[in-house]
């Protein structure tokens, strides 16, 4: 094993085997990795394409009771086998599939995507585009280097009705624009305290862990609630929270990092051992802009905002999750990915609005411009290219960083580095367990 | 203009407050004698001080003997509505030190602008004057220590203008925080929407006649004259005001520290903003966030500002009163259990569980009644001698008002800052702690020694 990732994906050979000529008759065959919830939906969505000619050719899980029964739940939906891999190295080396769709946990995104690429494959990867600053960067070169297509989970940019209120915001619908607020107010139920125990059956625990330290199985840090530990998630804000930073991002033009960031909060009302808070207050601001950019995280019994969550649907009743613009002229509302609403000056008149009739989670158009692009050849033709998604998951990151030092960092958006603050330059990386390393040079 | 050496300096002052306090402690202070107050700054909410006072006078048995003001078109007008409500004529003055050597003033209320708050206090407190005092109770937080020094050296009642301390409903609405209505709170949220037009470009003009307005620059550096820095406008450039944050900001603060029980500084602050639509010579943020923990407890505080077109927020100012139609004003307690809303200064709403079903909630009328109880208090503490019948002694003034401070501080050094609750410092800090105070304009300086 721990020579594979040099012998099969290290620049050359395998690159070169990757699929860079697209008929519209030719089949495309993609392989979803990481199936337990998020995965599904990625099976769901591309079957459901399989009209723009486009078959889900293969699963990959480390559990494999998971990965048993989402072959047996295609079998279902699809009415045909499907192959399945638990080794994400050996799926890469499988010269049949063109494309791989990420749903892992955030510490496996880098790697996973790196080596897709390496290998020859497209990816759509699900947000946040990266566990940490560096790996975004490593991310884009390496979908550059070999002219992959890479989309980032974050669907609000294909869906029609964002894309409206965006046009809407820049020929000045609410004026000049000086304020985004961002929330994620997400019901979250204590994720209890760590017990080690036995890794259990069928579970590839060191595939599961990759390139995050080795530490003893315990349920506390595996399915879903690896999200509120560092060694593989980043917290709220690096989960729900990226889709509104994403959005908010978009919606003011901004296509850098910002230079000064602040966050405070703690892990409060449940006593358990989750390390990211759940509670989370974050602001940003941009060299030469003149906007305040603030986002907000809650977990538990906490009132709506701005009708986000009773007036207009968000993700699930109890959640308020949206991105409120503050503009010269009035106020923007975009509750969840799918719709926007307006208000007009000192009295608050309703302004343009559009709600989108279909999926209020927006995937299928997400997925439907990932496969037209990989057709296209073309990452400008993506709506999220990863280049958006490691800005997007930038902020996540460095909202935890100030979160973490415990003070407002400076970063230059041209090094990506935060001058003379060495404690927050750490944490811009993490180390990587071999053989599980996101390379310096993809 | 030698007044102030000659009457309030340290030792002197000593003396004549010493001379005077007991005179009041054993005459006019009995139940029976009449309390002669006198109000500074009239032209807007000190003409509130005086209502207040006037529909107290018979119950409380006191007066409004005389009305301070440096615009005499001011002092004028406001003297002549006073004539008009109470068929009395009440002393005019245009220089406080003049009112302070009036031996039969015994309370004076400020609703002065900010940087006159503490020397205003210090020199009424050195002259044996109880204070009742608008918020924010200062201008920087070296003033708020000199202030709570002076109370307590020369034995003076000074009540900070937190009115919602003295209001029924916000205090029940406490009492069930520390019941534990809503659970263990761990976040508190003050909210401070209020609609504000550009004040315009500084723009130098001859002073209006009338206006002292060297009096009127008091302790602030000496500048041209100039329509923007003067009446209202003065909140929003730093040589007098202390921004939004301190004006109505400050009430919010004081409730969120009422209700958590923080009766100390926090000990990491961070803020950010900027001064966003208008194109003006405003030199405090019109949009800013803020936020404070404290050493030692699990809790955060978290403050917004802004003054343009928002949604309301929690129901404050649609469902529930605020301060105007345009404006939203108010705290959000979160708790393990629920959360507890209180707009403005006279109710509280919980709602609890994860439904957010409607539990205990209390509402009051709104002004001048909010206001009326907490001038009642005052007066009441001034018979009784004990500052701690005041429900918003100065040292609660100086905890609320140094809040606004330490996050205006972190705004304007761009910086997270850490402060030492004890020695209110900075510690390594040099640029902050050069912001925990001014230098003063002789004669008009806070003195290191009260």
């Amino acid at each position: 094993m721990p020579d594979w990732n040099r012998r099969q994906f290290i620049a050359t050979g395998v690159a070169a085997a990757g699929r860079s000529l697209w008929g519209a008759n030719d089949r495309i065959r993609v392989a979803v990795v990481g199936v337990r919830s998020r995965g599904w939906r990625h099976v769901e969505c591309f079957h459901e394409l399989a009209k723009d000619n486009v078959e889900v050719a293969a699963l990959c899980d480390v559990d494999e009771s998971i990965l048993r029964k989402r072959a047996s739940d295609f079998q279902a939906l699809a009415g045909n086998e499907v192959k399945t891999f638990v080794d994400l190295r050996k799926l890469l080396e499988d010269p049949t599939i063109d494309a791989v769709a990420f749903a892992t946990p955030n510490h496996w995104h880098a790697l996973g995507t790196i080596w897709a690429c390496q290998a020859g494959k497209d990816v759509f990867l699900e947000k946040p585009a990266s566990h940490n600053v560096s790996e975004g960067r490593k991310m884009i070169e390496a979908a550059r280097k070999y002219k992959r297509i890479v989309q980032h989970g974050t669907q609000s940019r294909s869906n029609p009705v964002m894309q409206e209120g965006m046009q809407k915001l820049r020929e000045g619908v609410i004026g000049e624009i000086y304020m985004a607020r961002g929330l994620a107010y997400k019901w979250r139920e204590s994720v209890g305290k760590l017990q080690e125990e036995p890794v259990p059956a069928g579970v590839h625990y060191d595939l599961w862990v990759g390139p995050a330290p080795m530490k003893p199985f315990a349920r506390v840090r595996f399915h879903y609630s690896w999200h509120f530990f560092w060694d593989y998630g980043n917290g709220e804000i690096g989960n729900q929270g990226v889709h509104q930073l994403d959005i908010m991002r978009w919606g003011l033009g901004l296509d850098t990092h910002p230079t000064r960031i602040q966050s405070m909060g703690g892990h409060f009302v449940h006593r358990d051992d989750q390390e990211t808070p759940n509670t989370q207050l974050a602001a940003f601001q941009y060299e030469g802009r003149k906007i305040l950019l603030q986002f907000e995280v809650r977990h538990w019994i906490t009132n709506h905002e701005a009708g986000i969550g009773d007036v207009y649907s968000s993700r699930g009743e109890d959640n308020t999750v949206g991105v409120v613009f503050y503009g010269s002229e009035g106020y923007m509302v975009m509750p969840g990915y799918t719709s926007y609403y307006t208000f007009l000056g000192k009295e608050r008149k309703a302004g343009p609005k559009a709600e989108w009739p279909g999926d209020s989670a927006a995937n299928l158009d997400h997925f439907r411009n990932f496969i037209r692009a990989m057709r296209s050849r073309k990452s400008t033709d993506l709506s999220a290219d990863i280049a958006e998604g490691h800005l997007s998951a930038s902020l996540s990151h460095l909202a935890n960083i100030a979160y973490r030092t415990g003070r407002t960092v400076r970063f230059d958006p041209e090094t990506e580095r935060f001058p003379g603050d060495e404690e927050a330059n750490r944490l811009l990386t993490r180390p990587y367990r071999p053989p599980y390393v996101v390379p310096e040079k993809v | 203009m030698h007044s102030n050496r000659r009457r309030f300096l340290k030792s002197s002052a000593a003396v004549a407050a010493g001379a005077l306090a007991p005179a009041i402690a054993a005459g006019r202070g009995g139940p029976n004698d009449r309390i002669r107050v006198a109000v500074v700054g009239l032209r807007r909410r000190g003409r509130d001080h005086v209502r207040c006072l006037h529909l107290l006078a018979k119950e409380e048995n006191l007066e409004v003997a005389a009305l301070c003001d440096v615009d005499e078109a001011v002092l004028s007008q406001q003297a002549a509505e006073y004539e008009k409500l109470s068929g009395k004529k009440a002393r005019l003055l245009t220089d406080v030190r003049k009112l302070l050597e009036d031996p039969s003033i015994d309370a004076i209320s400020y609703a002065t602008p900010d940087h006159w708050h503490a020397l205003g206090t210090i020199w009424a407190c050195q002259a044996g004057k109880d204070v009742f005092l608008e918020k924010p109770a200062s201008h920087n937080i070296f003033e708020g220590r000199k202030m709570i020094e002076a109370a307590r050296k020369y034995r003076r009642i000074v009540q900070h203008g937190t009115q919602s301390r003295s209001n029924p409903a916000m205090h029940e609405g406490v009492a069930k925080l520390r019941e534990g209505v809503i659970g263990e709170v761990y976040m508190a949220r003050g909210l401070c929407f209020k609609w504000r037009e550009s004040i315009g470009r500084l723009k130098e003009e001859p002073v209006p006649s009338g206006v002292h307005y060297d009096l009127w620059t008091g302790p602030a550096p000496l500048k041209p004259f100039a329509r923007q820095r003067f009446h209202e406008y003065w909140h929003f450039l730093w040589d007098y005001g202390n921004g939004e944050i301190a004006n109505q900001g400050v009430h919010q603060l004081d409730i969120m520290r009422w209700g958590l029980g923080l009766d100390t500084h926090p000990t990491e602050i961070q803020s950010m903003g900027g001064h966003y639509i208008h194109r003006d010579d405003q030199e405090t943020p019109n949009t800013q966030v803020a936020w404070f923990r404290y050493a030692g407890r699990e809790l955060v505080l978290q403050f917004d500002v802004r003054p343009w077109i928002t949604n309301l927020e929690a129901g404050i100012g649609e469902i529930y009163p605020s301060r105007g139609q345009q404006n939203l004003v108010g705290v959000i307690f979160y708790g393990t259990e629920g959360y507890m809303v209180m707009p403005g200064y006279t109710c509280y709403y919980t709602f609890l569980g994860k439904n957010r079903t409607p539990g205990p909630k209390r509402e009051t009328a709104e002004e001048p009644a909010a206001s009326l109880d907490h001038f009642r208090n005052f007066i009441r503490a001034v018979r009784s001698r004990k500052h701690t019948d005041l429900t918003a002694d100065i040292a609660e003034g100086h905890l609320s008002a140094a809040l606004s401070h330490l996050a205006n501080i972190s705004y304007r050094t761009g910086q997270k800052l850490r402060f030492d609750p004890r020695a209110e410092r900075f510690p390594n800090d040099d640029e902050a702690n050069r912001l925990l105070r001014c230098s003063y304009r002789p004669p008009f300086v806070v003195p290191e020694e009260v």
